[in-house]
């Protein structure tokens, strides 16, 4: 089962990534809509980058505590998500043990990483190879 | 014409006197003629500060601006503008920051932030869509710039946007700037002075909504274009590896590496503080800014003495202003300097021009002990820099003078103080020296914010051309490059690196213009834009110094006098009247007088007819 991982040696924190994402699954530049985030973080030994992505972990609990089926896993062990089935109850949110699925900043429904089908387009956009599918 | 993305369509308006917040209607003829940035921030200033006002008074006006193309899917596109009158000049000052703040601004729904006023009590201003609001800031003033982003993040998280000052700001120090990021710095004009004289602390935008583009599959696929091509360039790899620190060594062969304030193109030290070295042994991290594809930022740690331990973040500027300017070989007190100057919110440009000033002034015997409070300003002392660091933005003894930037300082001393302060209409010059380079020194004069090298980075084509070439065409190449550094890079808001470093075409910025807003602009039409942002600027320069004379478009002195001394070039210094005949060129090919004022002809041409009265109420005779 492969999924997004990052390199923070290789990461430049230029949220190139999620512009690739919102355009991807929305059409539209915004960068909160993404379901790759990434930020630069202060340590008093310096900065360092940060991104937080779905694992497509195997138990995926989110799926385990979606109610009417909207979050799935696919034969690829990939998470889809089926907006018409949605109820925006967040459980799913709260259930991941990592916070990897964000909110969607104006419609009641999750962003979670659903790997583009098997190619992500954060992958091939981020200009650094900070980002791997494996 | 009617645009169908880029803008937003609203400025917010914040009145820190009254508290009161509003919003505005984006003119859209502003938008069309001004474009973004600074053209929204001088039309705006020149329309409504009154003249003559003190720039550290509530009259004044802070303009935050972004441009259509800010935060789109356009190579390192994440700039925002920072424009106010200058305390440090006088005059018309601006600068740009890379920082997600740029992209958050549109997210919550403005193009721009008008500041008005000044608080009683220090405040932050904290926007979203839907919540404007000024908050206390008592627990983040007499903070570090970036101690105080780290403060804002644990309240807000990691995904806002910020504008912070630190100390300096808050003490009114002249030479201070505007940070974001833990280190990203711009306004050199002194900005940060006036955010410090409102009582404002921060700005902090958390925004969600789209930023609406008129074409967004052409532009997806203009942005993939882009990125190859910067990606296939032969100076690709060179450029992520050491960014603009690469300069020290260019510099140092073309002999216009500062050194000594300004005494010497060449520095002996000059390999120990460059980018080689920096890349081989102090490089832990690249930083780019917001949507940028070849990042230049430069993380580094400081390895040995006293310093080792200490981050920074290193560029071309900084590094050769509070390195070789000021006599310093050391990359780790170089790295400590910049981390200082980035939480005390200095600029480091002006900083290490300031200090190697006093330097220069010790060393020629103007100021001795008595002056400094016992510092012996020795060139190459990094301690002695870092105590003046400290002191200029608490201004305490020495530093409160030094506070007040080359020009102030140089008119207390006064005559030979004068020749060598190096600064053109009070802003401290970046680094280039121009002894030998008398397009850079007429880029430097003729720049619009003062000597920064924004609109000024005319060296590489200099050299092209012929460094002692004096022609009507150098002023005409001057002109192209101020219409596209000053113009379409400082309006649309986005960075010039990208071309300037790695060649991506002017044509591939109107095309994806063109691609955001839906119109159908050309290049010539830029251009012309760019042309009439420069005439208001100039016109509002001409406004607050109650007319105009050549001698403020001139370098200082001691590139006229004192010869290097040092390198291949010795003995070299710039002529009076070659420099005379390129500023007359100049002058003619702007539609200029030969004072330096714009014609009522040019003025007109380019729908500033209202400038003319104006300037004739003050008494300037017009042509």
């Amino acid at each position: 089962m492969s999924r997004v991982i990052f390199h923070p040696d290789k990461c430049s924190g230029c949220h190139i990534c999620e512009e690739a994402c919102s355009f991807q699954h929305f059409g539209v530049i915004n960068i909160s809509k993404s379901r790759i985030r990434v930020s630069t973080r202060f340590s008093p030994e310096g900065v360092f980058h940060e991104a937080k992505v779905c694992l497509q972990c195997e138990g995926a609990p989110c799926t385990r505590v979606c109610p009417t089926g909207a979050l799935q896993k696919n034969e690829d062990g990939h998470l889809v998500f089926n907006e018409d089935k949605c109820i925006g109850c967040m459980l799913c949110a709260k259930a991941c043990p990592y916070g990897l699925i964000f909110k969607h900043p104006e419609l009641k429904i999750p962003l979670v990483c659903d790997m583009c089908g098997g190619d992500p387009l954060c992958v091939k956009w981020c200009p650094m190879g900070a980002l791997e599918v494996r | 014409m009617d645009f169908k993305g880029g803008w937003i369509g609203k400025i917010l308006r914040v009145d820190l006197t009254s508290g009161k917040i509003r919003e505005q209607e984006l003119d859209k003829d502003l938008a069309l003629n001004f474009i973004g940035g600074r053209g929204f921030a001088i039309k705006i200033l020149w329309d409504e500060l009154p003249r003559g006002i003190d720039p550290l008074s509530p009259q004044n006006k802070l303009i935050i601006a972004t441009g259509p193309v800010t935060g789109t899917l356009v190579p390192s596109s994440g700039k925002i503008v920072i424009a106010s009158k200058s305390p440090l000049t006088g005059g018309y000052g601006d600068g740009n920051i890379g920082s997600l703040i740029s992209a958050k601004l549109k997210m919550c729904g403005y193009d721009a932030i008008v500041i008005e006023g000044a608080s009683p009590k220090p405040v932050y201003l904290y926007v979203t869509p839907g919540t404007v609001e000024l908050r206390d800031a008592g627990h983040l003033w007499g903070k570090g710039a970036i101690d105080s982003d780290v403060a804002l993040r644990e309240d807000y998280g990691h995904d806002i946007g910020t504008l912070i000052i630190g100390p300096a700001g808050e003490n009114l120090v002249k030479i201070s700037t505007v940070i974001s990021e833990f280190g990203r710095a711009g306004g050199r004009p002194g900005m940060g002075a006036v955010f410090g004289f409102k009582k404002l602390k921060a700005i902090v935008c958390d925004g969600w909504k789209d930023i609406p583009v008129a074409d967004i599959e052409k532009l997806a696929e203009l942005f993939r274009e882009a990125v190859d091509f910067l990606k296939k360039s032969p100076a690709y790899e060179k450029w992520i590896h050491q960014g603009t620190m690469m300069t020290i060594e260019w510099s140092q062969e073309a002999s216009v590496l500062p050194a000594f304030n300004f005494s010497e193109g060449v520095f002996d030290g000059y390999s120990k503080i460059g980018g080689e070295t920096m890349d081989k042994e102090y490089k832990v991290l690249r930083r780019g800014c917001l949507f940028c594809p070849m990042p230049c930022g430069n993380v580094c740690i400081a390895r040995r003495g006293k310093y080792a331990g200490s981050w920074g973040e290193l560029d071309y500027e900084n590094v050769a202003m509070m390195g070789s300017n000021i006599g310093v070989d050391s990359m780790d007190a170089v790295v400590k300097m910049n981390f200082m100057a980035d939480q005390l919110g200095l600029d480091a440009i002006s900083t290490g021009s300031v200090i190697g000033f006093a330097m220069n002034l010790y060393s020629e015997g103007i100021i001795s002990e008595k002056d400094t409070g016992g510092l012996k300003l020795e060139y190459g002392n990094p301690d002695v820099a870092l105590s003046l660091m400290e002191m200029v933005a608490y201004r305490k003894g020495f530093g409160d003078l030094l506070a007040e930037g080359v020009k102030r300082v140089a008119e207390k001393y006064g005559g030979r103080a004068l020749e060598i302060a190096m600064h053109v209409k009070g802003l401290e010059i970046s680094a280039y020296d121009c002894h030998a380079a008398p397009g850079m020194a007429l880029a430097y004069g003729t720049s619009p914010i003062g000597a920064h090298h924004k609109d000024a980075w005319f060296i590489a084509w200099e050299l092209k051309m012929g460094r002692d070439l004096i022609s009507r065409e150098k002023a005409e190449r001057l002109i192209e490059m101020q219409r596209i550094r000053g113009g379409i890079f400082e309006t649309f808001t986005v960075c010039r690196l990208p071309w300037i470093e790695l060649g991506l075409e002017l044509d591939y910025y109107v095309k994806a213009f063109n691609a955001v807003t839906g119109l159908d602009y050309t290049l010539e039409d830029h251009y012309k834009v760019a042309d009439r942002i420069y005439h208001l600027i100039r016109a509002f320069w001409i406004r607050e110094y109650g007319g105009w004379s050549k001698t403020y478009d001139y370098p200082p002195e001691k590139w006229f006098k004192d010869p290097l001394s040092k390198g291949p070039l010795a003995g070299r210094k710039l002529d009076k009247e070659k420099y005379d005949k390129l500023l007359m060129y100049y002058y003619e090919t702007r539609g200029w007088d030969e004072n330096g004022i714009p014609k009522k002809d040019t003025l007109k041409s380019y729908g500033l007819d209202y400038v003319i009265p104006e300037l004739e109420k003050i008494g300037v005779k017009l042509k």
